[in-house]
C-alpha cells in the first residue's frame, strides 16, 4: 500500500514517480532527481527478476522499491533510462538515498 | 589477518605510484568508489604533494549503487578529481555475468585507445583471491589486453623496467602488499572519506563493493571503521564471498585476467 | 614480515609444505579452503594442501606451481610471509623474483630414492645465496614414505651439506620432515623418535630476524626523478639509509658536488627529518638534470662513483656481445672487461659448459655511475643483465680489494 500523503509536495512527487514509470526517458528522471531531496523517501531496495541479469533488456523487468525513514515502501520504480531507443542502467538518479537489500 | 607496518606500506605505494609516474606519464587510475580504490588515491595525494595528477577512470555500467555515485561525485569536488566516466554495456557475455564481467573491460579498452595511457593504477591486493596473490606491482597486458602470465618479465628488487609492446600498456598495483585489515586501518588513522555502504544497516553492510546487481551483503552489525576492524580480527571468511562473481567457478577469475578482465 | 622464500623441486613437496603451515597454524580462511577442496574435487584429487597456493587451473591439473605465490601466517605472535617459487627450469626468471624479497630460505629436498638433492635445488641455493639469503632450513621431505628412516636422512643431509660448504654456506639447520602428513613442521612427530631437534617452524621462529642495520650514520638518498608541487617542482628520492634533516648539507654523485637540502617533504608534508625507507620530496641549492640514479650521501666515505664495476655475476643464458645492465632504473651498455673464474653453481667448482654460470668481473660501463658493494648498500650494490635486450641474469658489487 502506498502511502499518498497529504501534503503538496508529496502528491508533485507521486505524480513525477507516475510519469517515470510511465515513460523512464531523461527529462522524467530529471524530475524525479529534482524532487527526491524534499520527499519522504529515505531508503531504497534493488529488485533483479530472477536475480539474474542477461541483458540490458532484464532491466525493464527489473524495479527499484522506494522506503520512507521507517523504512516503510512507498513507491516502485524503473531501473532503468530509455534514451533514443537504449536501454540503460538508471540507479545514479537514485544519488541519495541509502541501501536496505537484504539476501 | 595480520597487521603490518602501515608506514612501510604507505612507502612503497608512494615509491610505486611515483615510479609509474615518471616512468610511464601519461598513466590514469580505475577508481571504484571502494576502500581500495579510494585508499590509492589519498595515497597518491600524499605522494604528489596534494593533488592526484592523472585521471581516475570509473567504469560505469549503469547500475552502480546510488551510494557510490555520490560519494564519487562529493570527492571529485572535495579531491579536485580529474573524473573519466567509461559507460559499459550490459550485455550477456562467456562468464554469464552481464554486468561486471569482460564487458567492463570493453569499456576500459575503449578509454585507454581514447587517451592513450601508457599504465594503468589498479588497487587490487595479494590477499584478495588467490589468483590476485601471483600478480607483481608492475605487469604487462598486451595490445588485447592479455595477461600472459606464464611470462612475466622478472621483478627484481625494485626495477619495475618492462618493455610495453606498441598499443599494449602496463598495469600498476601500489596496494599488492596490503591486507584488508591494513587498509582500514589506513583508513581509520587517515581520516580517509568511506563509501557507507561499508558500514551497516539493518544487520547487513557490505563488504565489498561492485554493482547493485552482483553484489551481495554481508551479515554484521559494524557500524564504524573500528567496528570493521574488530570483526576483521574475528573473521575467517573471505571479503569476497560476498560478491556472486567468486561463486562461480574458481578458474573463470583466471581466464578473465588473462582475456583482459581486471 | 619476515619474508622466507621456499626453494627446492616441484616434485618434492614444497606446496604441500606451505600449505601445511597455513592449516596447520590456522591461517587460511575457510573459503579458501572450501575452494581448493571443490577444485580438487573437480579435478578428481583428493584434496591437497598445496592447493591452497595453486590458484592458476593448469597448475592444479598438472601439480605445478608457475609463478610465485606468497602466504602469510602467524606464529607465537611474529608475522611470516612465504614465497613459493617454481622449480622448472625455464622458469628461473621467476623464482629470482621471489626469491629477491626475502631474507632466509626453507629448501625443500626428497629423501625418497630417485628424488634427492637436484640440479635445479642447487641452482636455486646458489642463488638465493647470491641476493643476500644467509640462514638456510633444510627440510628434508616425504619421510613417510621411506619409512621414517633415519639413514635416509643422513644420506641427503650428507649430500646437501657438502654442496653447501662448497659454495661457501656455513649458516644451516637440518630438520626431517613429511609435508604430506604434516609431521613435523608445527608439532614433532612420534614416529621420528631419532631426531633431537624442534619442528621446522619453531626453528625458524628461534633463528629469524629482520636484519637490524644498526645505526647508519651516513645519509644516503637515491634520487628517482621529480615531483611537481603548487608552484615549483621537486626532486624526488627515498631513503636508504640514515637519517636526513631539513638544512642538511650533502654531496651530490656522482657530480661530487657541496649541496644544501632547502625543503624536505615527507608523506606529501614539509618535514625537519627524514628516515631510512621513506620517499622524499626536497628543494635542493642546486639544480639537478636527470636525477635517475644520482645520490645525495653525508659523506662519500662508502660509496663511489666509476665506470669500472667489480661484480659478482650469474647469467642464466650466457652472455653475448650485446651487452648492458639495469642499475636502479638506468640503462647502460657494460663490456666484460675483467672475467675471472667461471664458477659451476650446481657444484660450486669450476664451469666446464652450459648456459648457466658465476663469475667474478670488472664491468666497464658506459658511463660512471654511483654504487657501493652489496654487502653495504644492496639498493647501491646491485643490477639486472640483459644480453641483447633480454633478461639474462643479474649481479652484484663486490667489496674493492
Amino acid at each position: 500500500m502506498f502511502d499518498m500523503g497529504n501534503s503538496m509536495v508529496v502528491s508533485k512527487f507521486d505524480e513525477v514517480i507516475e510519469e517515470l514509470n510511465r515513460n523512464p526517458v531523461r527529462e522524467n528522471w530529471e524530475k524525479f532527481q529534482k524532487f527526491l531531496p524534499k520527499s519522504r523517501a529515505k531508503y531504497y531496495k534493488t529488485f533483479y527478476i530472477d536475480g539474474k541479469l542477461r541483458g540490458v533488456q532484464d532491466l525493464t523487468k527489473s524495479y527499484v522499491e522506494l522506503y520512507d525513514s521507517a523504512q516503510r515502501p512507498i513507491a516502485k520504480i524503473p531501473i532503468f533510462i530509455k534514451e533514443k531507443k537504449k536501454i540503460e542502467g538508471a540507479t545514479y538518479y537514485l544519488k541519495g538515498l541509502l541501501n536496505i537489500n537484504k539476501f | 589477518m595480520i597487521e603490518q607496518d602501515l608506514d612501510e606500506l604507505e612507502e612503497r605505494s608512494i615509491y610505486i605510484m611515483r615510479e609509474a609516474k615518471e616512468k610511464f606519464g601519461n598513466i590514469a587510475a580505475l577508481w571504484s568508489m571502494g576502500k581500495d580504490s579510494t585508499t590509492m588515491l589519498a595515497i597518491a595525494r600524499k605522494a604528489f604533494l596534494g593533488k592526484v595528477p592523472f585521471p581516475v577512470i570509473h567504469i560505469d555500467n549503469g547500475i552502480d549503487f546510488p551510494e557510490s555515485y555520490k560519494f564519487r561525485d562529493d570527492l571529485v569536488k572535495k579531491w579536485k578529481l580529474n573524473l573519466i566516466v567509461a559507460k559499459s554495456e550490459i550485455k550477456p557475455e562467456i562468464s554469464g555475468f552481464s554486468c561486471c564481467g569482460a564487458n567492463k573491460t570493453e569499456a576500459l579498452k575503449k578509454v585507454m585507445a581514447k587517451y592513450k595511457f601508457k599504465a594503468l593504477i589498479v588497487s587490487i591486493r595479494r590477499d584478495e583471491h588467490a589468483i590476485r596473490a601471483k600478480e607483481r606491482y608492475m605487469s604487462v597486458r598486451d595490445r588485447n589486453f592479455k595477461w600472459n602470465y606464464r611470462n612475466q618479465p622478472p621483478e627484481l628488487w625494485d626495477d619495475y623496467s618492462s618493455k610495453i609492446e606498441e598499443g599494449g600498456h602496463v598495469r600498476v598495483h601500489p596496494l599488492l602488499d596490503w591486507n584488508e585489515i591494513d587498509i582500514w586501518r589506513y583508513i581509520k588513522k587517515e581520516h580517509i572519506p568511506v563509501n557507507p555502504l561499508y558500514f551497516s544497516r539493518n544487520g547487513y553492510r557490505y563488504r565489498s563493493l561492485g554493482c547493485t546487481h552482483c553484489t551481495v551483503p554481508i551479515k554484521s552489525d559494524a557500524k564504524t571503521v573500528d567496528d570493521i576492524i574488530n570483526e576483521l580480527k574475528t573473521t575467517n571468511i573471505e571479503e569476497r564471498s560476498g560478491r556472486e562473481q567468486d561463486k562461480e567457478k574458481a578458474y573463470i577469475m583466471q581466464r578473465l585476467r588473462a582475456l583482459g578482465y581486471m | 614480515m619476515d619474508r622466507i622464500v621456499v626453494l627446492g623441486h616441484k616434485d618434492h613437496g614444497k606446496s604441500t609444505l606451505i600449505g601445511q603451515l597455513l592449516i596447520q597454524t590456522n591461517s587460511v580462511f575457510e573459503s579458501r579452503i572450501a575452494e581448493a577442496k571443490r577444485a580438487s574435487k573437480r579435478l578428481g584429487k583428493k584434496f591437497e594442501p598445496a592447493f591452497l597456493l595453486d590458484s592458476f587451473s593448469e597448475e592444479r591439473a598438472y601439480g605445478l606451481t608457475l609463478d610465485t605465490t606468497r602466504a602469510e601466517l602467524k606464529y607465537k605472535g611474529a608475522a611470516y610471509e612465504f614465497i613459493d617459487v617454481p622449480g622448472h627450469k625455464e622458469l628461473i626468471q621467476n623464482m629470482i623474483t621471489g626469491a629477491s624479497y626475502a631474507d632466509s630460505a626453507i629448501l625443500v629436498v626428497s629423501a625418497k630414492a630417485g628424488e634427492g638433492f637436484k640440479d635445479q635445488t642447487r641452482r636455486h641455493v646458489f642463488i638465493a645465496n647470491m641476493l643476500g639469503i644467509d640462514f638456510f632450513i633444510v627440510a628434508v621431505n616425504k619421510l613417510d614414505a621411506v619409512g621414517y628412516s633415519e639413514q635416509a636422512f643422513n644420506k641427503i643431509k650428507g649430500e646437501v651439506e657438502a654442496y653447501l660448504k662448497a659454495v661457501g654456506i656455513n649458516n644451516f639447520v637440518f630438520v626431517p620432515v613429511s609435508a604430506y602428513t604434516g609431521e613435523n613442521l608445527v608439532a614433532l612427530s612420534k614416529n621420528m623418535k631419532w631426531y633431537k631437534g624442534k619442528p621446522l617452524l619453531e626453528i625458524l621462529h628461534g633463528r629469524v630476524h629482520k636484519k637490524g642495520h644498526g645505526h647508519e650514520r651516513q645519509a644516503v638518498v637515491l634520487l628517482h626523478g621529480t615531483v611537481e608541487g603548487e608552484r615549483e617542482r621537486f626532486i624526488a628520492g627515498r631513503v636508504i639509509s640514515g637519517k636526513l634533516s631539513s638544512k642538511q648539507q650533502l654531496l651530490l654523485l656522482p657530480e661530487n658536488k657541496k649541496v644544501t637540502l632547502l625543503s624536505l617533504l615527507v608523506k606529501g608534508k614539509k618535514s625537519r627529518q627524514a628516515k631510512k625507507g621513506e620517499n622524499i620530496a626536497a628543494k635542493l641549492s642546486v639544480d639537478v638534470k636527470e636525477p635517475k640514479g644520482k645520490v645525495l650521501a653525508s659523506t662519500n666515505a662508502d660509496i663511489s662513483v666509476g665506470k669500472k664495476l667489480p661484480a659478482k655475476i650469474l647469467t642464466v643464458s650466457g652472455l653475448s656481445s650485446k651487452l648492458q645492465i639495469n642499475f636502479n632504473g638506468v640503462l647502460l651498455g657494460c663490456k666484460i672487461g675483467k672475467l675471472g673464474r667461471k664458477i659451476d653453481i650446481l657444484t660450486g667448482k669450476p664451469y666446464k659448459h652450459g648456459k648457466i654460470f658465476a663469475a667474478e668481473c670488472e664491468l666497464e660501463l658506459s658511463k660512471p655511475i654511483v654504487y657501493s658493494s652489496f654487502a653495504k648498500y644492496p639498493e647501491l650494490g646491485r643490477f639486472i643483465l640483459l644480453s641483447d635486450g633480454n633478461f639474462s641474469g643479474f649481479g652484484i658489487v663486490n667489496n674493492r680489494n
